[in-house]
């Protein structure tokens, strides 16, 4: 092959080279020397990215201090792409493939090299809860939601302490990069279980990672049970697919023993016959496969150990995350309905460890939580957190959000042209349109307003596929008269040219999305001093309110214990949850509950507490539409003037504030 | 050697074999981390894969990864639970896997080496 990982894949149309003989020297160096644009765009985007002013970020995000060096580095890669691809995309897999992982370093990679900090909260979060499973060793399952499903936080909490590491965070900063590297291989298994047109996998390969915006890739459950999503979808559908023939196969073999056995063959064949017509009706024939998909489909023990090998990986998602093992259920439960799957009781095994684990582990969050779950179930309250309630803040934000769904609805959009496309042709592409369709019912499960994006993310390899089918011609290219032949190499110029300036659109509209939060998600280093000074200052068992949830803390101390506050931790409160509670609170009422709530009490063992004031947590009230400056402004005059707080850490991003233990 | 383990075998075999290293020598960073990631990465997915019999290299390699992670976040949580947790209780269950994987596949090959 060109890459002896996909030999399966042929293309569907020879495109470009000719191979008539061996080509003279000079030819064969210049066929090569596009390989020199990849260098080109190294050199362009590493001085680009490293002199980027994450400081300087508006609420357009990224996009606003990106540098020209960096777009011409990805729309350079881009082109490269396109130029080998309309080549020869099967002789020169390696190379795409090289390709895909260098825009995977070069645009998810920009806020690792462009800042010195994690990115977002969440990872810190995510640290803190591993920091607490590895040092206690206890599963509390009523601490928080987390710890129903920690199964991903075990094992890095034993990667991080059999490793020597001090925290997870260690592993924070380049986590995107890695997590979305060890996408491609399994993505490029379960295309190449589609389609046998490298063309085709090599488009949808590039297009999934350029679509991929919704950042679900970071340090977290969702971005490492994704990696099982793709492995235990590329199995089914090589490994578990219906075996083709299955029924005249047992016809045969039912005939061929009754002759061999000397027996009356009529008779064994009315036999056969027989047992045909009752398998038919207990089971669905066998769906359609796509053409030429590779032949690995296996029966007796390999099938038994590869079923065993997806159980394997389900019981690790199920494990790890909510909503991960519910997309594989109704994906995986589809395909058997279908007949795209012969292992019928694979979904009957994966409800039963569902339903267990639901019953047995998670039952400590469920049963605190039931209303909240059954509140937030249900298409109207989906819809609002997921796109009306979005739509709101600063002017800016309102015009990323509105990108987002447009960029979303487009994508969606060129997808559906690809499949009407596909199936107009004749292409039997029945199990990629069924997983497009399987992630849908996740909308009515209660997710708070990130569903959408979690719906879209398990769409996004069906998505790709036949969206990438849109610029992949399978017509009765390359008949043998002149002018055909120049009408097709035309034609195909045409797709290429168009198949490049949509991925360059895409991807522009993708990193606008992806990064339209930055000026949040970035944490100054003063920042980062500030929670490590709180941190410090924090006697265990005390109360630390933020204005919001949105900086980079918890870590460290992560939990916290009602009936005993000095045994560890600290109650974690925000200012934007209770005045969610009870918006009518005025900047004064709010400082009287500031200084009420962090007031120490002897006799209960609690010690005063602090509040932390910072430029990220300001960045994210103006962007998403919190409180305003001003309100900020008045509620923080009121502290000062009360006499009950001192400000004992002050530096460029942020204030820390003690509660006088005395008053 | 390769012959008996292939090449996967003797990723997992070398993996392993540097984490106990690193472990026990108590080395710093970067090494100690790189040699745990790599194991916690190829370890127990490259020891057990083969044993699967696919007949497809590319689906072997694709598995590694995933089936490694799998078996780390598995083991840990039947030990999490019990309150038997620890790096090293964890470590030496999955040192236990790898060679129990890399024993099959020294049967395999001498089965299948016996029979040609």
């Amino acid at each position: 092959m060109g890459s002896p990982f996909l030999s399966d894949v042929v293309p569907a149309v020879s495109i470009g080279t000719r191979t008539q003989g061996p080509a003279p020297a000079s030819q064969r160096v210049t066929a090569w020397l596009p390989l020199a644009l990849l260098p080109v765009t190294l050199l362009l985007w590493i001085p680009a990215v490293r002199s980027i002013d994450m400081a300087a970020v508006t609420d357009y995000g990224l996009v606003s201090v990106l540098p020209v060096g960096a777009w011409a580095a990805l729309l350079l890669l881009i082109a490269s792409f396109v130029l080998w691809w309309w080549r020869d995309a099967r002789r020169y897999g390696w190379l795409l493939a090289l390709h895909i992982v260098l825009f995977i370093v070069l645009f998810y990679g920009i806020p690792a090299v462009a800042s010195d900090s994690l990115r977002g909260p969440i990872v810190y979060r995510h640290a803190g809860i591993t920091d607490y499973l590895t040092r206690t060793g206890i599963v509390n399952t009523r601490q928080d939601a987390y710890f129903n499903w920690p199964g991903f936080f075990m094992g890095l909490g034993f990667t991080v302490e059999i490793g020597g590491m001090r925290s997870a965070m260690a592993l924070g900063r380049w986590a995107t990069v890695a997590v979305e590297l060890m996408y491609l291989p399994p993505l490029l298994m379960l295309l190449r279980a589609l389609t046998k047109d490298a063309r085709l996998l090599w488009a949808a390969a590039l297009l999934f990672f350029v679509m991929n915006w919704v950042n679900q890739d970071y340090l977290a459950p969702q971005s490492f049970t994704y990696i099982f999503y793709l492995t235990i979808l590329a199995l089914v559908l090589t490994y578990l697919k219906a075996l083709d023939s299955g029924f005249s196969s047992d016809f045969s073999v039912a005939a061929s023993t009754a002759k061999q056995a000397g027996a009356d063959l009529n008779r064994g064949i009315r036999v056969a016959r027989w047992s045909r017509r009752v398998l038919r009706v207990l089971a669905p024939s066998p769906a359609p496969m796509p053409e030429g998909v590779p032949s690995t489909a296996v029966g007796g023990g390999t099938g038994a150990l590869v079923t065993l090998v997806v159980m394997l990986l389900f019981a690790a998602t199920v494990a790890s995350h909510q909503l991960t093992p519910y997309a594989l259920f109704f994906a995986v439960s589809l395909l058997v309905v279908t007949g795209h799957c012969r292992v019928r009781g694979l979904p009957v095994l994966m409800g039963v460890l569902l339903v267990a684990w639901t019953i047995f582990v998670a039952s400590g969050y469920i049963d605190g939580h039931l209303e909240k779950i059954t509140e937030g179930s249900g298409v109207a309250t989906s819809t609002a957190a997921n796109l009306t309630g979005r739509l709101a803040g600063s002017d800016a934000h309102v015009l990323i959000v509105w990108e987002r769904m447009a960029l979303s609805a487009s994508i969606w959009l060129l997808s559906a042209l690809g499949a009407v496309s596909r199936f107009r042709k004749g292409h039997q592409d029945h199990a990629a349109a069924l997983l497009f369709l399987a992630p849908i019912p996740l909308f009515l499960l209660p997710y708070g307003g990130e569903v959408l994006m979690r719906l879209y993310f398990f769409m996004l390899p069906f998505v790709a596929f036949f969206a990438a089918a849109l610029f992949v011609s399978n017509g009765a290219e390359g008949s043998a008269s002149r002018p055909r032949v120049l009408a097709a190499a035309l034609s195909r110029g045409r797709r290429v040219l168009l198949f490049g300036s949509v991925v360059c659109v895409l991807m522009a509209g993708s990193f606008i999305a992806r990064y339209g939060n930055e000026r949040m998600d970035y944490f100054t280093r003063d920042e980062i001093a500030a929670v490590a000074e709180l941190y410090r200052l924090a006697p265990a068992g005390s109360y630390l309110l933020v204005e919001t949830n949105y900086l980079p803390w918890r870590y460290q101390d992560y939990e916290w214990n009602r009936s005993d506050p000095t045994s560890g931790g600290h109650r974690y409160l925000s200012l934007s949850q209770q005045w969610e509670l009870d918006p009518s609170m005025s900047p004064g009422e709010m400082a009287a509950w500031t200084a009420d709530t962090l007031r120490a009490d002897p006799a209960a063992g609690k010690q005063a507490g602090f509040l932390l004031l910072s430029r990220s947590q300001r960045a994210h009230e103006e962007i998403l539409g919190g409180q305003s400056a001003a309100t900020m402004g008045e509620y923080e005059q009121y502290l000062k003037t009360s006499g009950e707080f001192r400000l004992v850490y002050v530096n460029q991003d942020a204030r820390i504030y003690a509660r006088d233990p005395e008053i | 050697m390769i012959r008996l383990l292939g090449w996967t075998g003797i990723i997992a075999a070398l993996s392993a074999i540097l984490l106990v290293l690193a472990v026990v020598a108590s080395f710093g960073p970067p090494w100690r981390p790189a040699a745990a990631l790599i194991f916690v990465s190829f370890g127990p997915g490259a020891s057990l894969v083969p044993l699967l019999g696919l007949r497809d290299t590319a689906m072997e390699l694709v598995l590694i990864v995933p089936v490694s992670f799998a078996i780390v976040i598995l083991v840990a949580a039947a030990l999490f639970y019990p309150g038997l947790w620890s790096p090293e209780s964890q470590l030496t269950i999955l040192l236990i896997l790898c060679g129990a994987g890399l024993s099959g596949r020294i049967v395999q090959s001498l089965h299948a080496q016996g029979t040609t």
